[in-house]
């Protein structure tokens, strides 16, 4: 950043936040994204590959928050390529489909992978997607929840395709993120709290932060 | 109107009606084509390459035979696809047996019913080919969903049959997501061809033939196999593409090699597949097509393993249109196998195209424009491109590329509008003004004032040839360089002092294309500062004072990095300069450079310009690889030296490094004021 021929400083009101969307193939990953970035819905999705992305800005609680969201694939394992996405999130999305038994046994694989990947520093939301089917629903929303509880990951339900909960979902998430990122300054060496362009950066500071960071 | 004007109207109307006269029978033709001439592969690669696939309906047919399910010799096609067919339906009995079809009176009730343990019961199998199912059946049931064609009910159950064999006959790869698109274009070309031959036949237009040639015809348009040809095209095409989809040895969280290195970027990652291998060698020739955008993108990380996956597995279906991926594929399926040569030069010339967009975004930016790529308005000119990049010496570069990169950047391939909108705006950048200079039916536009440098860095050649060559050059510098060994060849075959001045040329030429990348890359880095600073201007509450100031101030930093003179030309052959002194204060009067003639510059420092601890810590520019160096000294009167060839800029002091009592390193950033650049 030395040559950046602005020398435009950081200020403490604006973060960039990595979010990741995890989940088994065709429960609602893409639409949820769609839905909250550019507020459709298309019933006939294709499925995803490899990945997705986009970005939004928003302001929580008084802080600019640069949003990027990575859609994943549900389908592959995508073991090799996991990491790629959800290294240096600072928030997962994992979803499932309410009326699928089988995609919530999935969020149960990934809540232990990432834990085991990123420890405790990545705030996890657990999420059942297509709520609006409730004839046909077979995943408990209780048990669901008192899963999310057990696992430190708040629960929320949705359905992209009637818009319930999206917008929500990702406020929840973006002052959670905030919260974390001004809660645990002296997190910010070792953990992820802080990236610039997806990738982390060490701040060396002398003094703990008060208000204003000294770089 | 006078007479003139009416008889060259009727000329033109004439020339229009024998062109739509010899224009309606182009499929019977392609037909008689194929059928009375023995065609040569290399008659095959034109016919791909010239594009005249697209309208004609023999497309599925070329594709066999390029891609080897066909002998080039038509007697053998109707014994070669019965065989092919034969193959199938075996598969397909072994593979995909439902026994809810199956006769039950004739089998022992005991052994094939739901809940039999029997080995050689079919409902076990059905079983447990449940889930792959169950997997297909997601994908086909979102396979091309704005295609009519795609929703019905018998097409997808052939593309779901066809991918549970292929998925069955090779385990080790078995079915995974992407799979589908590859199939669902290779099944609607053959669909589409079998539905032009019927149309023909039943026009009797076909009857000009002979009896053999429409018996071979027949065969190879009979529509009950279309199931069994698409198999069978789908198996050869996956002989390439399938290395693509193996899952390699996965460095998963249970390798501990993974936490041990937890900052190790993907990208510098052993190797682990096939794929990461071809994205890795994509990110390779992209550096040495377009190193500058290579660079801004490496600066991003943004590597090919982010974005690439799906340009690879899907062979580009979801980049392009599909009138246009067919095309695409028609020159694709030409080229030598293993195709990951020809792909590489695919995705590199991707990136080239989008390049403004590109290197006027940031990470995000990039990401959307990689991960939605925006509609190529010409893409026979990219492909090209493509041929060029790949077959330098057999196929020309075309003409015009880039001008028309960069349109309908608003919207995705989709046809909605892009997510990136609005950050567009793309840099004109020195390439893009030097085909606009170079074209002279270019409409005239506002000169940006950089214009005039990069002219002056063409004025130099002597070369007349090689000057109107590096104008009309749409891509990076370095692709030209694809020429110059085949340059040098040629006038080594002259005499030993035209070899001389061949090799003085292409050193004088890699010379000026690192000087215009050098000048392009800074350029897109002030543009970028521009934007931002375009963008916090936008922000309410920027008109105070203070900040209209601190505005004022970035901009003119800004417009010195633009206006910095261009890096001194090093020719090592000549000897060391004479000595020269130099004392040049900068602008805040802090800095005294001198140069000496071995090229070592001292810099000392004065007064204000030292860090805490009275060292003083310099940066500047490497030449070479612009990177940032840094020089400190410990004590207020030592001076800085740094070696002058490879230092285009002294700027700072920016960086104080100092050293607490408890031993913890402080950096303190401060802007960074360019205080001096060398001038030779």
């Amino acid at each position: 950043a030395a040559m950046d021929p602005t020398g435009a400083g950081t200020s403490n009101d604006e973060f960039k936040f990595k979010v990741v969307l995890l989940g088994e193939g065709a429960v609602g990953k893409s639409s949820l994204m769609l839905r909250y970035v550019q507020g459709q819905f298309n019933p006939r999705h294709i499925s995803t590959i490899q990945a997705s992305f986009l970005s939004k800005q928003l302001t929580v609680e008084g802080s600019d928050i640069d949003l990027s969201i990575w859609d994943t694939a549900g389908q592959e394992k995508y073991h090799a390529l996991g990491p790629i996405y959800y290294r240096g999130s600072q928030g997962a999305l994992l979803v499932y489909d309410v009326t699928d038994a089988k995609s919530f046994d999935k969020v149960k694989m990934w809540v232990k992978e990432l834990r085991r990947a990123l420890g405790e520093d990545v705030i996890l939301f657990i999420v059942g997607n297509k709520v609006d089917l409730a004839d046909s629903r077979t995943v408990d929303g209780e048990m669901a929840r008192g899963f999310a509880t057990e696992v430190g990951a708040t629960y929320e339900e949705t359905s992209a395709k009637e818009n319930i909960g999206v917008e929500n979902l990702f406020e929840l998430m973006c002052s959670a993120m905030v919260t974390r990122a001004r809660v645990g300054p002296s997190n910010r060496g070792t953990t992820n709290g802080g990236t610039r362009n997806g990738r982390r950066t060490i701040r060396i500071v002398d003094e703990p932060t008060t208000g204003r960071k000294c770089c | 109107m006078n007479i003139g004007a009416l008889s060259l109207e009727q000329a033109a109307i004439s020339e229009m009606r024998q062109r739509i006269g010899s224009m309606k029978q182009p499929q019977i033709n392609d037909y008689v084509k194929l059928m009375r001439t023995l065609p040569t592969a290399e008659d095959l690669v034109r016919l791909c390459v010239s594009g005249d696939l697209r309208t004609s309906s023999v497309r599925g047919l070329v594709w066999m035979m390029l891609l080897k399910c066909l002998p080039l010799s038509k007697d053998e096609w109707t014994p070669v696809l019965k065989r092919s067919r034969q193959t199938y339906i075996k598969l397909k009995n072994l593979h995909v047996t439902d026994p809810h079809m199956q006769d039950s009176l004739s089998h022992d009730p005991c052994v094939i019913n739901p809940l039999s343990d029997a080995e050689h019961n079919p409902w076990r199998k059905f079983f447990e080919d449940g889930d792959l199912r169950e997997l297909i059946g997601k994908d086909v049931a979102r396979t091309f969903p704005e295609m009519e064609f795609f929703q019905q009910d018998r097409i997808r159950q052939m593309l779901s049959d066809i991918l549970l064999v292929y998925a069955k006959e090779n385990p080790y790869i078995s079915y995974k997501q992407g799979m589908h698109e590859i199939l669902a274009p290779l099944l609607f070309v053959l669909y589409s061809d079998q539905q032009t031959y019927e149309h023909y036949l039943e026009n009797k237009a076909l009857n000009a033939m002979e009896t053999h040639e429409r018996e071979i015809i027949a065969a190879v348009h009979d529509d009950h196999f279309l199931e069994h040809d698409s198999y069978m095209l789908f198996s050869e095409v996956m002989r390439d593409v399938c290395s693509w989809y193996e899952d390699g040895c996965s460095p998963t969280t249970d390798d501990p090699g993974f936490l041990q290195q937890p900052f190790m970027r993907m990208q510098d990652a052993p190797s682990t597949s096939r794929l990461m291998d071809e994205l890795s060698a994509i990110n390779g020739k992209l550096q040495e097509v377009d190193p500058t955008l290579h660079k801004h993108l490496s600066a991003l990380d943004i590597p090919p393993q982010l974005y690439g996956i799906r340009w690879l597995r899907l062979l580009f279906g979801r980049e392009f249109p599909l009138h246009d991926l067919l095309f695409i594929w028609d020159v694709l399926f030409s080229q030598q196998r293993p195709l990951n040569r020809f792909v590489h030069c695919m995705a590199v010339v991707m990136l080239v195209h989008v390049r403004a967009l590109l290197l006027s975004c940031d990470y995000s930016g990039c990401l959307q424009y990689l991960m939605r790529y925006p509609p190529v308005v010409d893409v026979s000119a990219f492909m090209k491109l493509v041929l060029h990049l790949r077959h330098p010496t057999k196929y020309a570069r075309p003409r015009q590329e880039g001008a028309a990169s960069a349109h309908y950047s608003h919207i995705t391939v989709a046809g909605t509008a892009h997510p990136a909108r609005g950050k567009e705006a793309p840099i004109v950048l020195a390439r893009e003004m030097r085909e606009h200079g170079a074209r002279s039916a270019a409409p005239a536009r506002p000169s940006p004032p950089t214009s005039r440098h990069t002219r002056s860095i063409f004025g130099t050649p002597k070369n007349g040839e090689r000057r109107k060559d590096e104008g009309e050059t749409g891509m990076s510098a370095a692709v030209k360089r694809h020429h110059h060994p085949a340059d040098a060849e040629r006038v080594k075959g002259g005499s030993p002092q035209h070899s001389r001045v061949g090799e003085a040329e292409e050193r004088r030429c890699q010379q000026l294309s690192e000087e215009v990348r050098e000048r392009e890359e800074r350029m897109a880095e002030c543009a970028r500062s521009l934007k931002k600073l375009a963008a916090e201007l936008l922000q309410p509450g920027c008109a105070t004072e203070e900040r209209r100031r601190d505005v004022a101030e970035r901009m003119s930093q800004i417009s010195r990095h633009l206006t910095l003179p261009p890096p001194p030309a090093i020719d090592s052959s000549k000897s060391v300069p004479p000595v020269r002194e130099m004392q040049e204060l900068g602008p805040n009067g802090r800095v005294r450079c001198a140069v000496a003639g071995n090229g070592v510059a001292r810099c000392v420092p004065n007064g204000t310009a030292r860090a805490p601890n009275g060292g003083v810590v310099f940066q500047f520019r490497n030449r070479r690889s612009n990177r940032l160096g840094s020089s400190s000294s410990s004590d207020s009167t030592s001076s800085v030296e740094g070696n002058v060839p490879s230092m285009h800029a002294l700027v700072a002091p920016t960086t104080y490094t100092t050293l607490r009592p408890n031993n913890r390193l402080q950096k303190k950033v401060t802007s960074c004021p360019v205080l001096y650049a060398p001038r030779f």
